[in-house]
């Protein structure tokens, strides 16, 4: 297709097909406060539904995380500075220090909705974040 | 030739439904009350967005703020956020504060447009694009064409009157107009592109389980209407295919006034449903719709059902061609309303 959109006259792709399996990427909490949790705290998943503040964001964390990603995988090493720093100040505020890991992976929408499972999925980076500074 | 054209596609976007008006310039001249009203009332929201914007940047304050803004606002990202703000929200409040005193100013219009605009780009350059509010800068690019006092001073009293409701129907047309161009969209997929690539479209049974247990499930919600649906896949497909239908057909309303009351109906059952089951909230589009459909004088009630189903786009030609056969008279696609004639 020529164009996806075009803005700001650009309902043209909205909700127009849906793949049967995605790829994207997600933040998995490793340790807070130097407790490491038994299990990586998925934080859309874990985080986002404790957080009233995050709650009422709507899909602003996804967004965010996504293009977290997308700056890890592309050649702008300032830009991707901001966009951390941005994300650990404003969506782990909740936490002093700790250590979370980004993924890049691949789900199947009815299988990980009923399960919370992924097809397969790959650590990208570990990043240890300190917001008491 | 390009008259007769226009004058074709009028007929073929009204449908074979025709509405008249008893009493054309007791009617126009009350319509133009009406839409005055109804101008007044847009212009006071537009402060209410104000405030709603900047309410939200000012909550940004002091935190790093990542700018990717469309190609459009490319100048913001030299700028910064904090002189960006500034400079919108400073000439914003301007626009908004004198529009509601002077409606009629060209040049204000002008500047609350540039200004809705760009506020919605710097809210789109923060994390995506902000949907809700694309009806509003459409809304007001189409105002910009309002008669001013000076047009006034240069026209007849008719012709004023007439270039206003033109341009408020103008406006109706361009802000509904998103709709078709997003339910064009999903046909186009259906029928041509993603069908090749394995992807479901509204075509498939599945294909709105597989849309809302992606939403959910990127997101971190817990909506139990949306997981009935998810189970159910014939339930789901039968609203997306009337999503389709609904969107598509949007274009068609600013032609057919009887239909104006059913389709804010049924949008707006289409927002709540998107609150629902994706808990997608478009309060600001919602309150457009009810606005411009319900509050500009252009709408006519049907007085029954039969001319409510036959002003339908397709459906409207599908039941008055192959289930009625054409058994009611040709009168009863006329329907008069307004003041009768003294």
């Amino acid at each position: 297709m020529p164009f996806k959109s075009l803005y700001p006259y650009f309902s043209w792709r909205l909700f127009d097909s849906f793949p049967p399996q995605n790829t994207d990427f997600a933040i998995e909490l490793i340790s807070s406060e130097g407790h490491t949790f038994p299990q990586p705290l998925d934080f859309i998943q874990d985080e986002v539904p404790r957080n009233e503040k995050l709650k009422k964001s709507y899909s602003l964390p996804y967004r965010t995380i996504q293009r977290f990603g997308q700056a890890r995988l592309g050649q702008d090493p300032e830009s991707f500075q901001l966009i951390k720093k941005t994300f650990e100040i404003n969506f782990l505020s909740r936490y002093n220090s700790g250590e979370y890991q980004l993924i890049l992976r691949t789900w199947e929408p009815l299988e990980a909705i009923k399960t919370g499972r992924y097809l397969n999925f790959n650590v990208l980076e570990k990043y240890k974040f300190n917001n008491r500074k | 030739m390009i008259l007769s054209l226009s004058k074709k596609i009028r007929k073929f976007m009204q449908g074979e439904t025709r509405v008249i008006s008893n009493n054309p310039v007791a009617n126009m001249r009350s319509r133009f009350d009406s839409a005055k009203v109804a101008i007044k009332v847009i212009s006071c929201f537009y402060f209410w967005l104000f405030l709603d914007d900047i309410t939200h940047i000012i909550s940004l304050s002091g935190k790093p703020v990542a700018l990717s803004p469309p190609p459009i606002g490319f100048w913001m990202t030299d700028m910064g956020f904090t002189y960006t703000s500034l400079f919108i929200y400073s000439i914003y409040f301007f626009c908004a504060t004198a529009c509601i005193i002077r409606p009629d100013s060209r040049w204000l219009r002008v500047g609350l447009f540039l200004s809705v605009l760009n506020s919605n780009i710097l809210k789109s350059s923060l994390s995506t694009i902000s949907y809700d509010k694309n009806g509003w800068i459409w809304l007001a690019f189409a105002l910009i064409f309002l008669p001013n006092n000076k047009d006034k001073q240069k026209c007849s009293e008719k012709v004023y009157q007439y270039w206003y409701l033109t341009t408020c129907w103008f406006a109706t047309a361009l802000t509904i107009s998103v709709y078709t161009m997003s339910g064009m969209w999903k046909i186009l997929s259906g029928f041509f592109y993603d069908g090749f690539v394995n992807n479901y479209t509204f075509l498939s049974s599945k294909a709105m389980s597989y849309h809302l247990a992606s939403h959910i499930f990127r997101n971190g919600y817990n909506l139990p209407a949306a997981e009935f649906v998810i189970e159910n896949h014939f339930l789901g497909w039968a609203m997306l295919s009337c999503a389709v239908y609904l969107q598509f057909f949007s274009f068609w309303i600013p032609f057919r006034p009887l239909l104006f009351a059913p389709w804010l109906l049924f949008l707006a059952a289409f927002h709540t449903l998107n609150l629902v089951l994706m808990n997608l909230p478009f309060n600001h589009q919602g309150f457009i719709i009810i606005l411009l459909l319900g509050g500009l004088p252009f709408l006519v009630y049907p007085k029954n059902f039969y001319q409510l189903i036959v002003t339908m786009p397709l459906a409207g030609k599908i039941y008055s061609g192959v289930i009625d056969k054409k058994e009611h008279k040709a009168h009863s696609y006329v329907v008069r309303y307004g003041f009768k004639r003294p």
